[in-house]
């Protein structure tokens, strides 16, 4: 039985259903989440976010996976989740296009994108 | 410090500022002599070179207005070539998927013809049963395909009217300047829309919507000029054209933007200050450059990363608009944070550009309205349809 996030991230286990492996996935819990719930993920990802960028640091990203992807995945969520908090001010605005017909492809990509792997 | 109005239609005057008439975006007869007047005639981008790295690699690009399937080879001997997606036996695709890679050679998956990379047909399935059908004459058919900094471009024409270096002019050698080596590509969305092609692109021809439909994204990383957004510059250069966006006077990065600018470098400090350029290098006119090379392609130029529109008529209503990013390449979980969230920074404004597309499609068709307006900083925009409107009666 694995760790579901790096040991010392603990405190982020009540928010990992917004570890998402892709933007779509991302984007969608941005969507769905409550203003409350948002705040609560962007706050702590805000304060804890430079502490698991650094320890990610200590990885190759292309072979980052597991605990530490779901750390990183969390990460890249609080990039969606910012719009919300920074921007919006709502996890839902009105006049703006869904991401299911404004298609990522790059999902298919291997995580540092195309040619990404050093 | 308000900036005079009308300054670039006193620069350009022979854009004119009359209306410009709906007919343009509704009307299948004049889509018809778009089809035929431009993208029949003039060079098209089908994609760039990352697309496929190394020799053997090949993707597809669909370009359903001209009813064809455009099949792009790197060549074994390093060039790159497009040809018609079509095996000569029976009209088949000669590549089934997006992209792909082969070792020097391309069988045809109804019947096994195999052509080499130059679009020679080296192999004649079951040949002998085939006794009056000359390999040498049944080659792929070749479109006429020029790179320009790692940009594909292909003509349809039987013999391009003109070279592409000639075509591009003067925006070749202002591009030219942006040190375009070392990015990998970065990111990539496709949206099919309910859209006239030329509404699509106008979006993006102009700022001057930034404060209003951008209010909560873009409009805070450039400058507003007494609650109106005026351009760096717009500069004309034949059928292309440049906008340049002004740095805001003062810009406070919000929490996130100072977390990822820790591990990278974002869009949010790139939209922030205006480069200046070092030599021969790029001449940025505002903190992000947006050039439009007629008819359907986007290159924007930021400090430290471009992307590229490319807006593929579908039908009179109908298009789709690919978007592709490029940066340098991301090492550590830290840069792939940053360039996250630049990423998310871009796409959501674009996502609201969007909203708006399908809407005015949709209401134009309506014929309440006989014409709609352009104002002084809508000149590229107003400039696009000069340019397709001479191209349909015959003078460009």
């Amino acid at each position: 039985m694995t760790a579901s996030l790096p040991r010392g991230f603990e405190d982020l286990e009540p928010f990992l259903d917004w570890a998402r492996p892709t933007e779509l996935e991302r984007n969608s819990k941005r969507w769905s989440a409550t203003m409350e719930e948002s705040r609560a993920f962007y706050e702590v990802m805000i304060e804890r976010g430079g502490a698991a960028l650094e320890y990610l640091g200590g990885f190759e990203l292309a072979a980052i996976e597991g605990a530490e992807r779901r750390l990183l995945d969390l990460c890249l969520a609080l990039a969606e989740c910012s719009a919300t908090i920074e921007m919006y001010e709502d996890p839902q605005p009105k006049y703006v296009f869904p991401i299911d017909r404004f298609v990522p492809t790059h999902d298919a990509w291997p995580l540092a994108g195309l040619g990404g792997r050093a | 410090m308000s900036t005079a109005p009308r300054r670039f239609t006193e620069r350009y005057p022979e854009e004119g500022s009359d209306p410009i008439p709906v007919e343009r975006y509704t009307s299948p007869d004049y889509f018809a002599l778009e089809r035929d007047r431009v993208f029949r005639r003039k060079w098209l981008n089908v994609g760039h070179v990352l697309q496929a790295p190394k020799p053997g690699d090949y993707f597809v690009q669909e370009l359903k207005i001209v009813d064809t399937s455009l099949l792009i080879i790197h060549g074994k001997d390093g060039r790159y070539r497009a040809f018609h997606n079509m095996c000569s036996h029976r009209g088949a695709p000669v590549a089934w998927d997006a992209q792909g890679s082969c070792r020097g050679y391309l069988a045809c998956r109804f019947h096994g013809w195999v052509y080499d990379t130059t679009g020679k047909l080296v192999q004649i399935s079951d040949a002998a049963n085939f006794p009056g059908v000359k390999a040498e004459e049944n080659g792929l058919t070749a479109v006429h395909c020029e790179v320009w900094k790692g940009f594909i471009f292909v003509n349809l024409a039987k013999e391009p009217e003109e070279s592409l270096l000639d075509y591009l002019g003067p925006v070749a050698d202002e591009i030219g300047r942006f040190d375009f080596e070392g990015f990998t590509p970065a990111f990539s969305y496709r949206i099919d829309e309910a859209v006239n092609w030329k509404t699509l692109q106008e979006a993006q021809l102009e700022g001057w919507h930034l404060p209003y439909l951008h209010e909560k994204t873009l409009a805070r990383a450039v400058k507003v000029d007494g609650n109106q957004y005026r351009h760096a510059a717009i500069e004309l250069y034949g059928l292309h054209g440049v906008l340049g966006s002004p740095p805001p006077d003062s810009f406070t990065p919000p929490p996130t933007a100072l977390l990822a600018s820790r591990f990278g470098t974002g869009t949010v400090q790139a939209f922030g200050t205006k480069t200046e350029a070092e030599g021969d290098g790029y001449r940025f006119r505002g903190s992000f450059d947006f050039w439009h090379i007629f008819p359907n392609f986007f290159v924007g130029l930021l400090n430290g990363l471009f992307f590229t529109f490319n807006i593929w008529p579908q039908a009179v209503d109908r298009s789709i608009w690919e978007i592709k990013g490029y940066y340098p390449p991301v090492k550590t979980a830290g840069e792939l944070f940053a360039r996250e969230y630049s990423k998310v920074g871009l796409r959501d404004p674009m996502m609201e550009d969007c909203f708006t597309h399908e809407l005015i499609c949709a209401q134009l068709k309506s014929g309440a309205k006989s014409h709609i307006h352009f104002q002084d900083e809508e000149m590229l925009a107003r400039h696009l349809g000069n340019g397709v409107d001479r191209c349909v009666r015959g003078l460009a």
